[in-house]
């Protein structure tokens, strides 16, 4: 009797697991064709206007950097030197020291000659409060504006101080020790007044640093990373920068652009009510909040992102800091979901309800969740004999042909339009992890991504956690 | 559902299996390629620009120049995309970087290099995106004989064809505004910045028709007439400039009030300021700006009665930087009468140390 019913179960989860995946394979292809297009489109696009046109107008948008910083001492000189080597005709580099405990303003203050300023401080997004506004006596850091608050306890509250500080239009959202190339600014802000439609967001790549040569905060060379957990991720953005966001760029239905690098309408940002600082993926429930509030105003919008790596960050290297992280991220997409769960199929919201939504929910949310039911249905059909294990080894092998396939394609596109390795060596390094990756890497994400849930259902207090970094004190070939 | 799974065993799972391989071969071997290829490349466009340097620094004569080139040509893949585009970019960044006789013998090097037909059949390609690259050489590098090719897309269905056709072809006939009446509906920051920049670096004489733009139903020409008409300082249509500020189109409302701040036109601010309560914030911060450059003693006045009762912080910042700009004693006394006034001119004043 109890093996009739159990036979019965397993048969009906098979059949679902066979339609989900199917729905997600049919997705990802989908997805393929139009990252594609949307990159070919942006390379086809590059010809309208010059950059150096750009460089030489008054008349283009000014942009605000905003970078909050705590704790950040070892390298904060460097991190912002290398922010105000940026190119871009109008632009300031805004600071937040959020409350540092260690003597991450002492060093600015000395390093740029700061002094404090009165600064009319208008709170258009609710903060800790701001203790105070320094600029420097030294003309050749005139752009720099370092905004000292107390601790907030998230990064959301700081970049907020630092948008309510900012002086023009368009503000990039970085963390301080990324960095970025020097024509970031540019290349972000020119979808901005490329386009008819209004322009709210715009994002890029963001590449992995931990086994780059850096020197004082400058990029010199681009190698893999030599550390296991940063090969894994290296490997994990090269696809989803290039072939998830590319896609979800062209349909205009981009819900995630990356707290690392991403450039923002400031206006709509504060109209929306800025970064939420209860968030655990604040980045992400903003576009989200964004987006609602267009579809609520119905104003027009576009989210775009750009296929080429603008930013370099130093990613965890140790399991413990990697399964924080992740397990933060993974509390970030059900809280944000949670959060919006009336957009859902809501027709007012257009494809973000219909489209955007349900793809996190189905693809990003409930994955992790269906991979362990799929273990358990494993096990009692083992212990009660109920495998089919050619049914089991065909469909296992099929999605695993089917990822790989999918993986090989971003780092080929990533190949052929960056060549961003230093010889063929690394990319068989790269080729090798994806080979490895479902059997030693994607464990460990789905863990921390049913960790994070559950933390979420249980409602334990949210830490960001520290994440410790390598210094930059010397030349070094990391 | 056991016909699917032999579905999938024999065709699907062979057919990923040899994709995966194959593009990890071509991956590989693409790379190695291109590694291999690499020092051939970099000698190559070393060669390329240390004969251009020389050539162009040195000016030859003639007889000198042709042979040199011919050599060259003997020299290089000349037949080849990619050294045909490297020696376009090298001769337009030479162009950008040099005046005179230098900059007159790249155009003569582009025409012997014979890439002058390169960038023409670049142009017309049936790729959009080639179309763009071929004009932009024409442009950058100012091949005046690739004038009549240009013309033919002067009115192009394909807006960025026609936007980059047009800009090309005002810089290149150094001003013929030939379609300007049919630049699109909507002009984007893009189009400004491109206008302009023509406008700066070609030395373009003010359009013989501005008077006429200035009159026009269309926005874009509105907007182009206003932007030419501060470029060149052009003060005679003042009273035209000044009557757009009824324009219902809010961004072309922002250029004429910014127009007004770039000419000096005083005599706006009457207007200006009795339009003033009934305009959107932005475009009140706009007029604010303005009057601070030209405001007399009726903006005082009005600034004086304003910034105390001003419950907008943004538009009140800026009504205080503007009275800072035309009378700071009088703003002395309002700071003195409101603590958060103070704190304004305080930023005002101490903001750029």
């Amino acid at each position: 009797m109890i093996h009739d019913i159990l036979s019965y179960l397993i048969r009906g989860y098979d059949i679902f697991i066979a339609t989900f995946s199917l729905g997600y394979i049919l997705f990802y292809i989908f997805l393929s064709i139009l990252s594609y297009w949307a990159i070919i489109k942006h390379l086809k696009y590059q010809k309208y206007l010059e950059e150096e046109v750009l460089l030489r107008s008054n008349h283009i948008l000014g942009a605000s950097v905003v970078a909050p910083a705590f704790n950040e001492g070892v390298n904060i000189v460097y991190n912002v030197k290398s922010l105000l080597s940026l190119t871009y005709p109008k632009f300031e580099i805004i600071i937040v020291n959020d409350g540092s405990t260690d003597d991450t303003l002492e060093k600015l203050i000395t390093e740029f000659d700061l002094v404090k300023i009165d600064f009319y401080y208008q709170e258009k997004i609710i903060t800790q409060p701001v203790r105070g506004h320094y600029r420097s006596k030294n003309p050749v850091y005139s752009k720099l504006l370092v905004v000292d608050k107390m601790n907030g306890k998230s990064k959301a509250d700081a970049s907020n101080a630092g948008i309510n500080s900012s002086q023009y239009p368009l503000f990039l959202c970085t963390d301080v020790d990324c960095i970025l190339k020097s024509d970031t600014i540019l290349k972000l802000a020119k979808p901005f007044m490329e386009n008819e439609t209004r322009v709210i967001a715009t994002g890029a790549g963001i590449r992995i640093s931990n086994s780059c040569e850096i020197k004082e905060g400058f990029l010199f060379k681009v190698h893999y990373p030599k550390e296991w957990y940063p090969r894994f991720q290296e490997l994990e953005y090269v696809r989803s920068f290039l072939f998830g966001r590319m896609a979800w760029s062209q349909i205009n239905g981009l819900l995630l652009v990356s707290g690392g690098l991403g450039m923002f309408d400031k206006d709509i940002v504060i109209k929306a009510g800025g970064y939420w600082h209860k968030s655990l993926g604040e980045d992400m429930e903003l576009v989200t909040r964004m987006r609602k509030y267009m579809h609520d105003t119905n104003e027009k919008f576009l989210i775009q992102y750009i296929p080429e790596s603008l930013c370099w960050t130093e990613v965890p290297s140790t399991r413990k800091v990697f399964l924080r992280q992740r397990i933060r991220w993974a509390r970030g997409l059900v809280q944000t979901l949670y959060l919006h769960r009336k957009m859902f199929l809501n027709p007012k919201y257009g494809r973000t309800a219909f489209l955007v939504l349900p793809f996190f929910f189905s693809f990003e949310f409930l994955v992790p969740i269906i991979e362990f039911l799929g273990i358990i249905t494993l096990i009692v059909s083992l212990v009660f004999g109920l495998v089919d294990f050619q049914y089991l080894l065909i469909i296992s092998t099929f999605v695993y042909l089917f990822y790989l396939s999918i993986t090989i394609i971003s780092i080929l596109i990533d190949e052929i339009l960056y060549k961003s390795y230093a010889n063929y060596k690394e990319l068989l390094v790269l080729v090798g992890m994806a080979i490895i990756e479902p059997f030693v890497y994607h464990p460990i994400n789905v863990y921390a991504s049913l960790k994070g849930y559950w933390y979420f259902l249980n409602k334990k207090e949210q830490r960001w956690g520290t994440m410790v970094r390598k210094g930059y004190e010397k030349p070094v070939k990391k | 559902m056991e016909k699917l799974i032999e579905y999938i065993k024999y065709f699907v799972i062979p057919f990923f299996f040899v994709i995966s391989l194959s593009l990890i071969v071509v991956l590989i071997f693409k790379r190695i390629y291109y590694q291999y290829t690499l020092p051939y490349k970099h000698r190559i466009i070393r060669k390329s620009e240390i004969f251009l340097a020389e050539i162009i620094l040195s000016a030859p004569d003639k007889n000198t120049l042709k042979h040199k080139i011919a050599q060259f040509k003997s020299e290089i893949p000349i037949s080849k995309s990619w050294c045909k585009e490297m020696l376009i970019d090298d001769l337009i960044r030479l162009k950008s970087n040099l005046k005179g006789k230098a900059a007159k013998n790249i155009l003569f090097i582009y025409k012997k290099l014979d890439l002058n037909n390169y960038s023409a059949s670049l142009i017309r390609d049936f790729r959009k995106h080639k179309k763009y690259e071929g004009i932009h050489h024409f442009q950058s590098l100012c091949y005046k004989p690739g004038i009549s090719l240009l013309k033919k897309y002067l009115f192009n269905p394909n807006k960025i064809i026609r936007s980059n056709a047009n800009i090309a072809y005002l810089a290149l006939t150094k001003g013929d505004w030939q379609a300007v009446d049919k630049l699109p509906i909507k002009i984007s920051i893009i189009t400004t910045i491109k206008v302009m920049d023509v406008l700066h670096s070609e030395n373009i004489p003010l359009p013989s028709h501005i008077d006429l733009w200035i009159q026009s139903k269309n926005p874009t020409i509105l907007k182009l007439a206003i932007m030419t008409m501060v470029f060149y300082n052009y003060r005679n249509k003042s009273a035209e400039i000044i009557k757009l500020l009824h324009h219902e189109d809010k961004a072309l409302k922002i250029d004429v009030i910014a127009a007004i701040k770039h000419l000096y036109l005083e005599e706006a601010e009457d207007e200006m300021l009795s339009m003033f309560y009934n305009e959107h914030i932005e475009i009140q911060l706009e007029m604010i700006e303005a009057l601070a450059a030209i405001g007399s003693e009726k903006t005082i006045a009005f600034l004086k009665t304003e910034i105390p009762k001003q419950e907008i912080k943004d538009l009140k910042l800026k009504m205080v930087c503007s009275l800072d700009n035309l009378d700071s004693e009088v703003l002395n006394t309002l700071g003195k009468q409101d603590s958060d006034t103070q704190k304004m001119i305080n930023h005002n004043r101490r903001l750029e140390l």
